[in-house]
């Protein structure tokens, strides 16, 4: 076979992967929003009727603590461009999924030529079939606010093409000042698109040890670059060292349900969980939520964490030893892939436990394996190339067909609450989610029941939490509620009675849009009241918390206990500009003039200082006309 | 002047042609059979094929096999697709092509082990025989009944495969025997027939026999001929591997037979009577091979008598003996005559799957379709010899007579199959003993009188045909006075149709006997499913006491039968029972089978019925649970956009 017809082949094979992985998942679109949806994206107004608020929400995002301006903005531009919709957003996060596949198979093509293996482009093209067509990718691509993590994987992807570039060129002794540019750019790009682009670093300092091995094109070690990979590596083992304070990480899991300890015990399970989901899928408990997931308490709690570790213990012994080979160094940087892609979101940070989309970058690394097999096998036998391909494709297929159900049942909302509470009967949200969808269909018994066992399996919620969850699935299913739950609330754990702000958020948002006019919203606010404003009550809320209370009492037009609210935040947050507003709303709103003329002085010191988004400085601005 | 290579061409392409003239007669027949339930009942494979899930959800359909046949499923749900329905012209076509395709693929496999034999002097012969073999092969009357059966197109894909699988086999091995073979060149060859094995496995299950053919091809042909000389240990390495299952199930049947007993609990016969009985079958088949007397083909066999001890009847014992003998006599003349024990090794491999220990039914044609093969290459070469042989003839006569003999018989017996009636007919005329026989000629009579819309059939017309149908059904019961399908079907006629009879026979009487003591078969059950479709549907039949007292004895005797629940279901809905009891029965219905499909349809019906959306909503979950592959996804899917119409799907 000619080159050219290679070529043409290659290209026709791809573009039916592309178009397979397109047709798979375009039913997807009609799926639900979900979760972090809500606070990451559906938060963005309409950017397309007042585009000087743009900005606003391009910095105002909090997920992470570079903001992600770079996710942000694409979901902006979405907005003002294509429409604001599901649709569209999903649209748009299965075409960055191809995008991000080709990336994938260039990458994979380079680094299999480099290390000559023949077909290296056919070889690509699987383990990009594989990583596009796995069901573990499902909830990245069809969960919008996952645009994140694929976009960050889309720079984070670039960065590496770049910098095998420049490699190849620095073989020939050129410095290809472009490509290291097109390298660094991308990595910002990647890096405020989502932090754990930072991964990246470590991976292009890895693929020049085990992959590129220091070498130049005459197979002569490059010194100066191998001394400057060490070197990297010391600088960056001994910053890791520096930077990390026990205390400070163990202090950070207060707000968890687990210790450090066991996030570590855990996670070393949760790896092979992946590694298991990623080659050989069970759908069943794919999906969102992985709340329920078994904590490993200690090193035999439960026995499987010892047998985990001692599993992950084995494969680094192995894979020390692998090093003494060149071809050993390949599989260790695929393996090594995995797991520093891994290493921000799946070791000290005290994020949730479990997240499939965590998996979208480090997969590639577990699915260059194969291709390393495939190369291997087609070095030593170059005629086996065909069959072993035709082979891959049938276990794509199998991926794909899993890929493909998955797909559906995303495709509808009650059948993906349905799949999430038969793969996680324990996992608080797939209860707390079903108890929702009862209430909605009007069935607020079968909404009780849910809300109770999302209540029994948690393992943080109190329950004043349960029974504010309660009156809002009783106002969704339009359900009189018996007054003296009114007068029950917040009994137990008077100290701290609540500690969910989006079930009262979205409970103040009910009542505000007036979905269940026979509430007694009076009742709730003065028994909210009675807990709070009394002068000798002891109980606390979070500043948030306060802040719901507040909008409560400014539905109810109370406007002096929504100002004691705000006071109590403001006590916390004194800076909060939100606070600030809405304390100047209610002052202004009792006639407290020179209490308002305070909160506009130090507004103004804010906004000098930038710290008022564009939205806020409209606000303030009509105060200050008036 | 044209060379006899061309001429053998041309004549190939006559010989196709007219095959395919003969066949497309055929091509406008019925669906019958299994045709039924796996595709015109099969929602899941009747798609457009816009969705990509659709065609996972159809090529997972099949409950054939544990594997599904996935290939097979996805080219009929391809058909769907393309032709928006499944009339049977466009199914049938696919078949012949891909019987086409195979009877081609023969050429080179044939050509390969001619070549490895040795047995023939020039290649002008060998492609003689080759072609000669494979027009056998595809004009064989006997293949009729896998050709234009088109579920048996699991059979045909599959054998497509292998033969694919065995043409590569024998053409590189025939190359290395002579100058041998790089390891890459063994190892990808490897490869590619495991990929075979899948293709033709995903097929039909029989599919992974490729490997053991191919070894079989191996210890007849080549015979570890590598490279120009005689690799010993190669040859014992494909002795070894190839009798090992042989052994395996031998052991298991002298040792621990119990292991297998238990997996006939569901058929009429154990598992010794079926080894025994296969004996006998496995010699009709080579008949039928090599005199193709279409007076004795027929789409079931049911009739064949059963073994039930090596006298019983003493053909057993004889068959037995035969088979001892023919398989001594092909290994002592292996040297002699390698077609035949390439012919024979090659029968009896093929047959090891379908024609030995499992549970599966007696007998069908469509078995032979790929172990016969060599047979037929076995016979060509026999004729091609006698022609050459002959010196007043010209060689190609003998070979021209055979085929014209199998075309005339391929006629005649594609004109039965172009025809229900006809085809219900002939195999009636040719199985008068078999009760299934009997029973499609009655059931297509019974068709045409009730469905007769367009009045094609005057009344005396019609009431002939019914009473036909009505003595056809009377001549089971003669025959087999346990045929539980020929007793509801004659309550069911002589209530409908014939109340006026002198001689009216209280049918619920053997009914109930039946019931009380026979091992029910899966026709048994569709018996049954049709008895309650008809007496819950009228009280023409029997009366709701009469049903109830049948229930009740399929509830002693089944207490564990989500079947049984199902007739109770229906019993109570034209009782008009409340909700609650018919929840209830449903309830126990899904304790009992929770991965039934219908149990769920019907009581999301049933609970949106009386405004149970919760209730609604736990079925549906349930469903989803007990269908871990997610067959029904699609249909959930639907129950949900429904459910915003307020509409609820049937299991119709």
């Amino acid at each position: 076979m000619t080159r050219a017809m290679q070529l043409v082949l290659s290209l026709a094979v791809g573009g039916v992967i592309l178009a397979l992985t397109a047709w798979i998942y375009w039913p997807g679109q009609a799926g639900p929003a979900l979760l972090d949806d809500a606070t990451s994206v559906q938060v963005i107004g309409d950017v397309s009727a007042k585009p000087e608020l743009a900005l606003d929400y391009i910095r105002g995002d909090s997920s992470g603590p570079l903001g992600r301006p770079v996710s942000i903005a694409s979901f902006v531009l979405e907005k003002i461009y294509l429409g604001d919709s599901l649709e569209v957003s999903k649209r748009f996060n299965i075409v960055l999924h191809l995008i991000n596949g080709c990336l994938v198979v260039w990458l994979i093509a380079l680094l299999l030529r480099y290390i000559a293996t023949p077909c290296y482009f056919g070889i690509a093209l699987a383990v990009g079939a594989l990583w596009l067509l796995s069901p573990i990718q499902v909830s990245t691509v069809l969960y919008i606010v996952q645009r994140m993590a694929m976009l960050t994987t889309t720079f984070m992807l670039l960065c590496c093409i770049s910098f095998v570039y420049f490699r190849l060129a620095l073989a020939k002794d050129v410095i290809s000042i472009g490509w290291l540019i097109a390298a660094v750019f991308s990595f910002l790009l990647a890096l405020f698109a989502k932090e754990n682009a930072v991964v990246v670093i470590p991976i292009l300092v890895l693929m020049e040890a085990l992959w590129f091995q220091f070498r130049d094109d005459n197979g002569q070690t490059i010194l100066w670059l191998k001394r400057a990979t060490i070197s990297t590596v010391c600088v960056g083992a001994a910053a890791l060292a520096l930077l990390f304070d026990y205390d400070v990480i163990t202090a950070s899991y207060a707000h968890r349900y687990f210790d450090f300890h066991e996030r570590l015990f855990t996670q070393s399970r949760i790896l092979w969980d992946y590694v298991g989901q990623l080659y050989a899928p069970d759908i069943l408990s794919m999906g969102v939520y992985h709340d329920d997931y078994l904590l490993s308490t200690s090193w035999t709690q439960p026995a499987s964490t010892l047998l985990a570790l001692t599993a992950w213990a084995l494969v680094f012994l192995v894979s020390a030893m692998s090093l003494r080979w060149k071809s050993g160094r390949y599989a260790v940087f695929c393996l090594l892939w995995f797991l520093v892609g891994h290493s921000v979101e799946s070791t000290v940070l005290p994020l949730e436990l479990y997240f499939e989309h965590r998996n979208y970058f480090p997969a590639i690394g577990l699915y260059l394996v194969i291709g390393l097999l495939l190369a291997a096998f087609v070095k030593r036998w170059v005629e086996t190339i065909a069959p072993l391909l035709v082979l891959t494709s049938f276990y794509v297929i199998w991926l794909a067909m899993g890929t493909s159900s998955l797909v559906q049942v995303w495709s509808s909302h009650p059948m993906l609450i349905l799949h999430h509470l038969n793969g996680h009967p324990n996992s608080f949200r797939a209860n707390s989610d079903m108890a929702v969808q009862m209430a909605n269909v009007g069935e607020f018994d079968a909404a009780r029941k849910y809300s109770e066992r999302a209540y029994a399996v948690s393992y943080t919620e109190r329950v004043g939490d349960q029974d504010i969850r309660e009156l809002a699935l009783a106002c969704i299913a339009n359900e009189a509620v018996d007054p003296a739950t009114f007068d029950t609330l917040g009994i137990e754990n008077s100290q701290r009675p609540f500690g969910t702000v989006v079930t009262l958020h979205t409970l103040v948002k009910l009542l505000q849009d007036e979905t269940c006019p026979a509430f007694d919203s009076l009742r709730f606010a003065n028994r909210l009241q009675k807990l709070f404003l009394e002068e000798n009550s002891v109980a606390t809320a979070s500043p948030n918390m306060y802040m719901g209370f507040a909008l409560l009492e400014n539905t109810l037009q109370r406007w002096e206990a929504a100002n004691q609210y705000i006071d109590l935040m403001l006590d916390a947050v004194p800076d909060d500009t939100q606070g600030l507003l809405m304390k100047l709303h209610f002052v202004t709103a009792l006639g407290k003039v020179k209490q308002a003329d305070t909160v506009k002085s130090r507004l103004t010191d804010l906004q000098n200082q930038g710290k008022l988004t564009v939205s806020q400085q409209q606000t303030f601005a009509l105060y200050l006309e008036n | 002047m044209i060379s006899p290579g061309y001429r053998l061409a041309i004549f190939a392409c006559a010989v196709y042609l007219v095959g395919l003239l003969i066949y497309a007669q055929g091509l406008t027949g019925p669906l019958v059979f299994d045709d039924i339930p796996w595709l015109n009942s099969n929602t899941l494979v009747q798609i457009d094929g816009l969705t990509a899930d659709e065609w996972r959800a159809a090529a997972l359909s099949s409950h054939s096999g544990p594997l599904r046949r996935p290939i097979a499923m996805t080219s009929f749900a391809a058909n769907h697709a393309i032709a928006g329905s499944f009339s049977p012209w466009p199914l049938k076509l696919v078949n012949l092509s891909l019987h086409l395709m195979s009877s081609i693929l023969l050429y080179p496999l044939f050509m390969a082990i001619l070549a490895g034999l040795r047995l023939l002097p020039n290649t002008e012969s060998r492609r003689l025989v080759a072609v000669t073999a494979a027009a056998i092969w595809f004009l064989h009357p006997l293949n009729v009944s896998t050709v234009l059966y088109v579920i048996q197109r699991m059979s045909i894909l599959c054998t497509l495969f292998v033969i694919t699988g065995l043409s590569a086999y024998a053409v590189y091995r025939q190359r290395w025997a002579e100058s041998g073979a790089t390891s890459g060149q063994v190892i990808a060859l490897g490869l590619w027939l495991l990929v075979l094995t899948m293709l033709a496995t995903f097929s039909k299950e029989n599919g992974a026999l490729l490997p053991f053919l191919v070894l079989a091809v191996e210890v007849a042909v080549f015979r570890g001929r590598w490279h120009g000389s005689v690799n010993r240990s190669t040859y014992r390495l494909a002795w070894f591997v190839l009798l090992l299952p042989l052994v395996a199930v031998a052991c298991v049947l002298v040792f621990v037979p119990q292991y297998l007993e238990p997996w006939f609990s569901g058929r009429e016969f154990t598992l010794w009577e079926r080894v025994l009985t296969q004996m006998r079958i496995l010699w009709f088949y080579l008949s039928w091979m090599i005199f193709p007397n279409i007076g004795e083909m027929g789409f079931h066999h049911d009739d064949i008598r059963l073994s039930t001890a090596l006298m019983q009847p003493a053909t057993t014992l004889l068959a037995l003996l035969a088979w001892l003998m023919l398989i001594v006599l092909a290994w002592v003349l292996r040297n002699r005559f390698p077609l035949l024990f390439l012919a024979v090794l090659f029968f009896l491999v093929g047959h090891s799957m379908e024609s030995s220990i499992l549970p599966l039914e007696m007998a069908y044609e469509h078995r032979n379709y790929l172990p016969s093969i060599m047979l037929y290459l076995l016979l060509a070469y026999v004729v091609v010899q006698a022609g050459r042989s002959t010196q007043r003839l010209h060689v190609s006569y003998p070979v021209i007579g055979v085929l014209l003999i199998l075309s005339v018989l391929l006629l005649v017996r594609v004109q039965n199959w172009s025809e229900e009636v006809r085809l219900a007919y002939s195999n009636v005329s040719n199985h008068p003993e078999s009760a299934r026989a009997n029973h499609i000629y009655a059931n297509a009579l019974l068709r045409r009188a009730r469905e007769d819309s367009d009045h094609q059939l005057s009344k005396q017309e019609r009431e002939e045909t019914l009473l036909v149908a009505r003595h056809y059904y009377e001549r089971i019961y003669q025959v087999d006075n346990r045929d539980l399908a020929a007793l509801v079907m004659l309550l069911y006629l002589d209530s409908v149709f014939f109340t006026e009879l002198q001689t009216q026979v209280d049918w619920r009487i053997p009914i109930m006997e039946l019931l009380a003591d026979r091992r029910l078969q899966p026709t048994d059950w569709n018996a049954l499913d049709l008895f309650f479709d008809f007496a819950t549907a009228s009280d023409e039949m029997v009366t709701s006491t009469q049903v109830q007292e049948i229930l009740d004895l399929l509830r002693a005797r089944y207490p564990q039968s989500a079947d049984v629940m199902q007739y109770q279901y229906l019993v109570q809905s034209s009782q008009q029972k409340s909700d609650k009891d018919l929840l209830l029965t449903l309830d126990r219905a899904q304790e009992l089978a929770p991965s039934k499909k219908w149990i769920y349809l019907r009581k999301i019906n049933q609970q949106a019925a009386v405004g149970d959306i919760a209730g609604v909503y736990d079925t549906a979950r349930l469903w989803l649970l007990n269908d871990p592959q997610r067959y029904h996804v699609n249909e959930l899917k639907t129950l949900f956009s429904a459910q915003r119409e307020e509409q609820y799907p049937t299991d119709d």
